[in-house]
Parts: C-alpha cells; sequence; structure tokens
C-alpha cells in the first residue's frame, strides 16, 4: 500500500497553480510534513488529491489503483481530507458530528456499531467527556481534536491534514503533533500535513516536501530539505542551521535587510 | 473548558482498548439523546392533532371535542348541518393550515441549511413577494399564466411567479463563483425589486381590486378546499421523504462547504435537489394562503434549540412547529373577535413575535449562565 502522486497539474484559468508535480511515494506510517510559503499551492495539492477540485493532469493512485475511479464517497473514506475552515455556529453535537462521516450513503437509523465506532474514537483521542457538548461551544484545540476524529472514524488509509496545528498555541501544537505522528504509526496511516513551521516538521515528520509556486523545490528526510540556501530562497529569508546538544536540528531565520 | 488537557491525557489513552465501558457510556448516551427527540416529535404530533381537534370544534358555533370526533367518524351522525360545518368548512382550513405550516417551517429549514443563514426563509428571500405580485397582476389586470382557469388565475400566478424566483435563485447558484451570500442578497434585491413592482399594480388598482389585493396578502385560510389540500398533501408526501433521505448531506453541509465535499457530499447536486424542493414548498404554500412571514423563519429557529442541527429531526421539528404554529394561529384568528376571522398573516407576527423573543432570551441567559 502507498500513495503515489505523478503528473499533477491544477490550473485556474490560465494561472497554474500546480505544475507538473511529482512526489516520492507515501508509504503506511510515514508523516510527511508539506511545507512553503502562503500560496505555495499547499491546499490546492491537498484538494486535488482529495477529489475537491478537478485536476488538468492527475496520475494519483493508491495501492496501484487509481483513485478517480473510486466514487466520491469511497474515495473520501480511503483519503480524509481536513480542511482548514472552522465551523463557529453550530448546534451539532460533538458526537453527531463525527458520526456524520459514517452516515453519508446510509439509511435514517444510526446502526449500533456506528455508534460504538464514534464513541471509541472519541474515548481513543480522549474526548468523550465532550460528546455531548456543541462543536461551536468548543475551544480551538478541542475543535482540532474533532475535527480529527470526524476523519479518523472512517479508518482512511491516507489523511490529508491542511495546517492542523494553526489555531494552536505552542503546547497544543507539541500535543496536536505527538497525537497526530501515535496514529499514523499505530494505524499505519499515510499522513501528510501542511506546517508552517519547519523546526516542528522536522521534529515530528520523516519526510519533507517544500512546495513553491506550484512547484517541488526539494523532498526528503529533515536534513536532505533544511538547507539555509533552499529554504532562504522559498521563503525569502536568511536561515542559518543550529544543532541542539541532543542532535536535533533547527533553522533560525530572519528577515532579509532589504525586507 | 481545558483543551490542553484534552490532549495531553489522549497522548496516555494510545493505548486503551476500543469498546471500553466508557465508550459504550458515550454511545449509550448518544443513543438516549436520540430516543428523546424522537419523543419530543411524538408530543407535538399529539399537540398537533389536539390543536387541530380544537380548530375544528371553535368557531361562530362551538361544538365539544367529542361530538367533532364522532362526526369526524361518522359524517352523518350529527344531520347534515354539522357535517357540512365541519366536512365542508372547518376541516379543510384546519388540515390547510396544518399543510401549508408544515411547508413553510420545512421550506424555511431547508433554506436556512442550504443559504447557512438562520434568517433565509421564503418571505425574506422575495419568494412571498412575487407571489404577491403575480395574485396582484392577475386581480388588476387579468394578465396571468394561463388562460380560462377562472378564480384560479390569481393563485396560479402566485405560485408561477413565487416558483420562477426560486427557479432564479437556483440559476445564480449553478453560476460558477456565486456563493450563499450573494444569493441572499440577490433574494433580497428580489423582495425589493417585486415590492415595488406589486406598489405599482396597486397604484393603478381599483378600490375593489385593491381591497382583494391587500386581503390576498395578508393571508388567509379560507380559500381552503378540499382539492388544495390534496395538491399540497401530495407534495408533501414526495417531497418530505426525499428531504429526509438527504439529511445526512444537509448535516454535512452544516460543517461548511468544503468539509461536506471532503466528505464525498456532491454539493451541486444537493443544492440543485434541495432548492427544487425549496420552490415547490414555498411557491404552493404562498399561493394557497398568501403571504405568511413568520412560519418559515420561527419553526425552524424553535426546532434548532430543541433538537440542534441534525437534521433528520431538525426537517420533521421544523415541519411539525410550522404546522403547530398555523394551527393554533388558525385557533387564535377565529376566537379574538367572536364572529370574525382575522386573516391569519396578521396573527401570525402578533403571536409569534413575543413567543420568538421569549425563546432568544432565554436561550442567551442559559447560555450566559
Amino acid at each position: 500500500m502507498s500513495l503515489s502522486i505523478k503528473n499533477l497539474t491544477v490550473s485556474y484559468g490560465s494561472n497554474d497553480v500546480l505544475k507538473q508535480l511529482r512526489i516520492s511515494d507515501l508509504k503506511p506510517g510515514s508523516f510527511t510534513a508539506l511545507l512553503g510559503p502562503n500560496a505555495a499551492g499547499k491546499s490546492t495539492l491537498f484538494k486535488a488529491i482529495a477529489g475537491l477540485i478537478k485536476a488538468q493532469t492527475a496520475e494519483v493512485s493508491l495501492n496501484g489503483e487509481d483513485v478517480t475511479k473510486y466514487t466520491r464517497t469511497a474515495r473520501a473514506r480511503l483519503i480524509a481530507y481536513l480542511p482548514q475552515s472552522f465551523y463557529t455556529s453550530l448546534a451539532l453535537s460533538v458526537f453527531e458530528s463525527v458520526l456524520l462521516s459514517l452516515k453519508q450513503q446510509s439509511s435514517w437509523r444510526v446502526k449500533l456499531e456506528d455508534t460504538q465506532k464514534v464513541a471509541d474514537i472519541l474515548e481513543r483521542l480522549n474526548i468523550s467527556r465532550l460528546a455531548d457538548k456543541d462543536v461551536s461551544e468548543l475551544s480551538g484545540g478541542q475543535k482540532q481534536l474533532v475535527a480529527l476524529a470526524r476523519i479518523l472514524v472512517v479508518e482512511p488509509k491516507v489523511i490529508l491534514l491542511d495546517e492542523p496545528t494553526s489555531a494552536l498555541d505552542l503546547h497544543h501544537q507539541l500535543a496536536m503533533l505527538t497525537l497526530i505522528k501515535e496514529l499514523t504509526i499505530s494505524r499505519e496511516i499515510i499522513t501528510v500535513a501542511a506546517l508552517h513551521d519547519v523546526n516542528l516538521a522536522a521534529k515530528f515528520c520523516d519526510h519533507l516536501v517544500l512546495l513553491n509556486h506550484g512547484e517541488i523545490q526539494a523532498e526528503g528526510n529533515p536534513s536532505q530539505v533544511l538547507d539555509t540556501r533552499l529554504l532562504g530562497e522559498t521563503y525569502q529569508v536568511s536561515t542559518s542551521l543550529e544543532y541542539s546538544k541532543g542532535g536535533d536540528m533547527y533553522v533560525d531565520a530572519k528577515l532579509l535587510a532589504s525586507a | 473548558m481545558n483543551s490542553s488537557g484534552d490532549i495531553r491525557h489522549s497522548q496516555a489513552s494510545v493505548s486503551l482498548a476500543v469498546g471500553s465501558g466508557q465508550s459504550m457510556q458515550t454511545a449509550y448516551s448518544y443513543q438516549q439523546r436520540s430516543a428523546k427527540k424522537m419523543k419530543l416529535l411524538f408530543a407535538v404530533i399529539t399537540l398537533l392533532v389536539i390543536s387541530v381537534m380544537c380548530d375544528v370544534s371553535i368557531g361562530p358555533g362551538n361544538f365539544s371535542l367529542e361530538t367533532v370526533f364522532q362526526v369526524l367518524i361518522d359524517k352523518t351522525s350529527h344531520g347534515v348541518q354539522l357535517e357540512v360545518i365541519i366536512w365542508d368548512y372547518r376541516l379543510p382550513i384546519a388540515i390547510t393550515a396544518v399543510i401549508v405550516g408544515a411547508m413553510l417551517g420545512v421550506a424555511g429549514a431547508l433554506m436556512q441549511t442550504l443559504l447557512n443563514n438562520p434568517l433565509a426563509e421564503p418571505f425574506t428571500l422575495g419568494v412571498s413577494s412575487a407571489a404577491s405580485f403575480g395574485a396582484a397582476l392577475a386581480i388588476v389586470t387579468g394578465i396571468g399564466v394561463a388562460a380560462n382557469v377562472g378564480s384560479l388565475l390569481v393563485t396560479l400566478n402566485a405560485f408561477v411567479f413565487a416558483l420562477a424566483t426560486c427557479l432564479m435563485l437556483l440559476l445564480l447558484m449553478r453560476l460558477r463563483g456565486v456563493g450563499t451570500q450573494a444569493i441572499i442578497l440577490f433574494g433580497i434585491a428580489i423582495f425589493f425589486a417585486f415590492n415595488a413592482l406589486l406598489a405599482m399594480m396597486e397604484y393603478g388598482a381599483s378600490e375593489t381590486q385593491l381591497q382583494r389585493i391587500v386581503f390576498w396578502m395578508l393571508g388567509s385560510l379560507t380559500r381552503a378546499s378540499w382539492m388544495q389540500i390534496a395538491w399540497g398533501a401530495s407534495l408533501l408526501i414526495v417531497v418530505l421523504p426525499f428531504c429526509m433521505s438527504r439529511t445526512w448531506r444537509l448535516t454535512a453541509l452544516r460543517l461548511g462547504e468544503e468539509t461536506a465535499v471532503s466528505m464525498g457530499v456532491n454539493l451541486t447536486r444537493l443544492r440543485i435537489e434541495i432548492l427544487i424542493c425549496i420552490s415547490l414548498l414555498a411557491a404552493t404554500a404562498v399561493a394557497f394562503v398568501g403571504t405568511i412571514g413568520f412560519v418559515g423563519l420561527v419553526g425552524p429557529h424553535i426546532a434548532r434549540l430543541l433538537v440542534g442541527e441534525d437534521q433528520r429531526f431538525f426537517i420533521p421539528l421544523s415541519a411539525l412547529l410550522g404546522a403547530l404554529m398555523l394551527s393554533v394561529t388558525s385557533i387564535v384568528s377565529k376566537t379574538l373577535t367572536p364572529g370574525i376571522i382575522y386573516p391569519i398573516g396578521i396573527i401570525t407576527s402578533l403571536i409569534g413575535v413575543p413567543v420568538f423573543l421569549a425563546i432568544i432570551l432565554k436561550h442567551a441567559r442559559e447560555r450566559s449562565l
């Protein structure tokens, strides 16, 4: 089982947002960070893989099978995409919102098996006590956990997370990424997350993909991608690499003098 | 709520086995809450039946509920006079109130969900204004969508204009890049445009015509007939189950359009299907009884407060509360001043506004506690 992305081109009018993109095959249990400045094409890449937008050319396959041949629902269950958007006003309980993922094609009745699946995933993420609460009453961190539960409950093979830590403070960012990494390994999921913090990406992810202007600038393990010249050019900053006593790599960035 | 605790604890719970006591309790709690919502639906159905019975029994000559029940079971049990009063006059009005109320409740609920706006309803999006203009056009000029239909011309005109407005909204929705906000603004523009055209019609109308237009616009159940009931009930029998088969997708839509699509919902198709349902319901309701503006707004709002936005409960409860509101209004319109039946559109607002405000204030107070 692996996710293969080749020859992916997405255009909005005459503007090519993704240009003939090719990413090396992603394996189950791998945690890939998608890096790049704003408007690099990260969200578009996710939407194209998940089938939310139509690509001009695309060869996206899961375990050798072309994903475009799946029905919408089947594709959504195999490749779960977590968008950035947050619901603000919604009179839906946490339990109901997670249950929704299981019910798209099913009958009016809710099977006992489905309610148990929802209860299990809530417990797995330790948010059982929030089950009866309205989603809109939750904090940013709790909402992210609920959203994660919503995509995990269908037991997808691939999860695409669009900036899963964007609304979180440092503590929650670390906790969320730790949890995602654990779930990626224990459930053998192929996880790809768009992240802005290159240091967090290096700390948690085994594979980094650096995207800019719709093209892959570099990909590989953190030491291959976190190159000062490359990062500097991509983000238009001046960077230097530092190492902690434990050997962890840190990127220190400064604005360019002219900026 | 301390969210940091949730995530911290989640790391510790990685090795938890599934199906533990805690998760079984969570699943059980959900089933209990769903059962409560079902009970609430049945409670409202009971209230509705009582209200319909009262509506039939109350009038210029009051009959006991027992008598009404007997005449309903056996038409001739209390003579021809009661048979005519109950079967030919009061029952059609009482049932029309239920059918039209349900239509307005469902149309409002669907519009609010589809457009992600709690203020959306047939009235606020110009559908009722279009119907009123259609009716006025028939009353003043005799110009209509069909020839040789006699008194049905006004109803038919109202229906076609309302339907055309809904279809215009649908076409706009089909345009690439047009969001829900633009559709709401377009609806408001339609509202003002048809109101202006209506004013023009009224300006050129004779005194009798003006009277007819005003009476039509105030909303009245007295035009009720068994033919209308048959048409309305058939529509509900087709549309309601169809909407119920889309409830999961509609609920997913409440999580945001992008999330719904990511869950496998075919958004374009869902929007078209639901807007066609809304069009038929709103156009039929307004053509039957005229402009009744508050039911489509308040019914769904109260339903949302009671059962949340799981559309499996939200849509039927919106229908039932819409029906109950109009049925109670029908009773009040007859009892306010003995011998006079007030236009129902006036009474819905007079009763609805204070009830609506009380519910909102109570809810706001509970939330702030």
